[in-house]
């Protein structure tokens, strides 16, 4: 699509999305947001599914479609004859994520750089993401700990999307963001939206606005100068050093590596377990929950601005609420501003 | 079930009785199943409930514990804390649903050779009867996700 | 006078005179309806204390990580249970914590409430005496605490009176047998408790949140830390995280003081608290054992009595 081109905005019926997506479904692995509350996260759609329909994004995210929990690698072995070694295959059909919010989108284009660094490009994440066409909802009723506007982010932002849809009374307005989004909008046929429509979601957009605001500017450089102050003795005391923050969290991709059974296995791993960094000699350079907690600020607000030029952050809040203690990011990132460098 | 299946039997005999009566049915020239594969431990108390549920997980279909009647411990009272932990695990297994007959438990004295040929056979059939377990063993991974 | 009040003037009190150089509580948190830990050090701090029913961490898990060597403790009974086991297992020393009893009316459920207020998480709420006042979707809500207490506070339990330094208020309310929450599963086939297990340990992100938002578990090194080599393995493989729970469970036979911070920790609604019931009501009925009542108590699983029941024996 040529830039500063408006793509044409079509309308969904809300009483059609079932059936439209059974359609989608014939020909692509359908990942749509489903379950409630804290068990909601995206599964392959199958008929009749019941699509989430609360306010902010699902407890798990989306990243888990493109970084798995566990993923093989290759297997190997050599149960008869010569040793093999098996590279897992491709995925056949092309994925298509429908209902994932900006905000989860977003954190899908902060990854790309992570896994696809010309140095270093990752098959496995790349041949997922090449292939994938994301159908976002726009937030029209953010949630209580949401603060992407704070990060950059946007209710209704594009970011990262193929199509962005609009919810209004009734129906979808969904409006390609992408090529590959306008080929996908027009096999599915539908009809143009009106003016009143798309004076609706202008409206329904705006309802988005009104979130938390987190102040971040010019934290990055000062936290560079921050590697040994003695906030940190103060943040991380509440903090439990469990991983509910960084599995939940859309931009956390620290990985682990272990041989199983003739499989060579990717694992999520978390910053925050002393197991991390622990080397083979029994030293661990994170020796405590100070340096653990500091790493996980200091890679998303400092180390990663560094390298991309912003925070892999994208507030969408989730970290706000599975924290046990309520040890709350947006406050401790007010902290870190608050105190002399 | 294959026709060809015999159960897989991983025990853990402590050294100083229920092992010296494995022998004693060895020297005694007893017949008992050969499905039994014996982990020597220095005593019933030194079994970590976590050996056999690990056993279970990598392909045993049944798990023996058997250390020497109370009283007549080497250390005095490892069995009969190993009775305590065992006592709770069976209960936990029954909990989740878990076939708690897949972990088995008994006193066998270094004089009871035709106890130990017996115990084993019981519990053969006991397990043989439960069939093949799968409820907590290790899945090979499939190539796909 | 409120609690929250007497626990400020306590607390302030025992920091201002140097009897204690830290007190372990609560103040309000960023979330509605939420608290999170504080270690008050000065009688500025000791302002903003607060104990109330949206106080769910147990702090007791906190003592051993804090350095000063005279420590208050808030304690409702789950606290205070926990700090029983500590004792008996020589986790601290008798003269460093000085707990404060405090009366505990039950704690709010937040999945109770979320449930009441249909299935929403609310944007604002407080308690409002024995009623909690939740708003979601623009709505105003009353609810009584009762109907939205915590499953774990129905079977409280009180520990032996010696433990509490202070008492500010009556201590605890009058519960019933928590074991009754059984029931269900025990009335169900072992194939259907199997199926539950299994999707439980299928939906567990391996986080850890229970073990360590858990006051007993407290393991310099868990077992499912040990990767050379590995106990446990650390992948999503089904049979890898039931061993890690069920572990856990019997490392927790006759320990567990049921506070249920395990269920409030995890992020993804898992809640296999029944596990510890189940050994606990075994460890009560099979042993007439019951922990965090007295720290005199022998630990369960490291004695025995010649005439423990042996019927699974052969």
């Amino acid at each position: 699509m040529r830039r500063g081109e408006p793509a044409v905005a079509r309308l969904l019926a809300e009483n059609e999305l079932d059936s439209i997506l059974a359609r989608v479904a014939e020909r692509n692995a359908l990942w749509v947001p489903a379950g409630d509350g804290e068990q909601s996260a995206f599964a392959l759609y199958r008929p009749g599914l019941a699509l989430r329909q609360e306010a902010g994004p699902t407890r798990r995210t989306a990243k888990e479609i493109f970084f798995p929990r566990t993923e093989i690698l290759f297997t190997y072995g050599e149960d008869d004859g010569p040793p093999r070694l098996e590279a897992p295959p491709a995925e056949v059909l092309p994925a298509v994520v429908y209902g994932l919010r900006p905000c989860d989108a977003r954190a899908l284009t902060m990854l790309d750089p992570v896994f696809e660094d010309p140095g270093y490009p990752d098959g496995l994440w790349g041949g997922r993401r090449r292939g994938a066409t994301l159908v976002g909802v726009g937030c029209t009723r953010p949630s209580r700990a949401c603060f992407c506007t704070s990060v950059g982010g946007d209710p209704a932002g594009e970011e990262g999307l193929d199509v962005l849809v609009v919810p209004i009374p009734g129906h979808y307005l969904a409006r390609a963001v992408t090529d590959r989004g306008e080929e996908w909008l027009q096999a599915l046929d539908l009809p143009r939206a009106g003016p009143d429509h798309e004076a609706a979601a202008v409206r329904a957009a705006a309802a988005g606005a009104g979130l938390a605001v987190v102040d971040t500017e010019g934290l990055p450089a000062k936290l560079e100068r921050m590697f040994g102050h003695a906030v940190w003795e103060q943040l991380h005391e509440r903090c439990l050093g469990c991983a509910a923050c960084t599995y939940l969290c859309p931009t956390c991709h620290c990985f682990d590596i272990v041989d199983e059974g003739g499989s060579r296995l990717r694992n999520w791993d978390s910053c925050m377990f002393p197991l991390f960094t622990l080397h083979a000699s029994g030293h661990n350079p994170r020796l405590s929950g100070k340096e653990r907690m500091r790493q996980r600020i200091m890679h998303k607000f400092s180390y990663y601005p560094q390298r991309q030029g912003r925070p892999a952050c994208v507030g969408c809040g989730r970290c706000v609420e599975v924290c046990p203690v309520n040890l709350d990011l947006r406050s401790v990132l007010a902290q870190l501003k608050g105190v002399e460098a | 079930m294959s026709q060809t299946w015999e159960p897989k039997i991983v025990a853990f005999l402590c050294h100083w009785c229920s092992y010296a009566g494995a022998d004693l049915a060895g020297i005694s020239r007893l017949q008992y199943p050969a499905n039994v594969r014996v982990i020597r431990v220095p005593c019933s108390g030194a079994v970590n409930p976590f050996y056999l549920l690990k056993a279970l997980q990598r392909g045993a279909d049944g798990v023996l514990v058997s250390g020497c009647h109370p009283g007549d411990c080497h250390y005095l009272a490892g069995n009969m804390v190993a009775r305590r932990k065992f006592a709770l695990l069976k209960k936990l297994l029954e909990h989740v649903g878990l076939e708690p007959d897949r972990v088995q438990f008994s006193w066998v004295s270094a004089a009871e050779g035709q106890k130990f040929a017996d115990v084993i056979r019981e519990v053969t059939e006991s397990v043989r009867a439960l069939g093949p377990a799968r409820h907590l063993q290790k899945a090979r991974r499939a190539l796909c996700r | 006078m409120p609690v929250t009040d007497a626990l400020r003037e306590t607390a302030a009190q025992l920091l201002a005179e140097g009897t204690v150089q830290v007190v372990l509580g609560w103040e309000r948190g960023t979330l509605p309806l939420r608290t999170t830990p504080l270690p008050a050090r000065t009688v500025e701090e000791a302002g903003r204390l607060v104990a109330d029913a949206t106080c769910d961490n147990n702090l007791t898990l906190y003592l051993t990580r804090l350095k000063e060597e005279r420590v208050g403790l808030v304690a409702r009974p789950c606290e205070a249970r926990a700090l029983v086991e500590y004792l008996r297992e020589h986790r601290v020393t008798p003269g460093r914590v000085l707990a404060i009893g405090v009366p505990c009316t039950g704690m709010l459920s937040r999945r109770a409430l979320e449930a009441r207020l249909g299935g929403r998480l609310p944007e604002a709420g407080r308690l409002d005496g024995d009623q909690v006042v939740g708003t979601a979707g623009g709505a105003e809500e009353r609810i009584a605490l009762a109907e939205v207490l915590e499953p774990a506070c129905r079977g409280c339990r009180l520990p032996d009176a010696a433990v509490y330094a202070r008492v500010l208020g009556h201590p605890c309310p009058p519960a019933g047998d928590r074991h009754t929450l059984l029931q269900r599963s025990d009335n169900l086939a072992a194939d259907a408790r199997y199926a539950e297990f299994v999707e439980a340990a299928a939906r567990c992100l391996r986080c850890y949140a229970c073990r360590q938002a858990c006051p007993l578990c407290y393991c310099a090194e868990c077992f499912t830390d040990r990767s050379a080599p590995a106990w446990v393995g650390p992948s999503d493989d089904l049979s890898d995280t039931m061993l890690f729970h069920l572990t856990r469970a019997m490392h927790l036979a006759g320990r567990c003081v049921d506070c249920g911070a395990c269920v409030r920790a995890c992020p993804v609604g898992v809640d296999l608290s029944h596990l510890n019931l189940a050994l606990g009501r075994e460890a009560a009925q099979r042993f007439g054992y019951r922990p965090g009542l007295d720290p005199a108590d022998r630990p369960l699983v490291a004695t025995f009595r010649p005439d423990d029941p042996e019927e699974f024996i052969r």
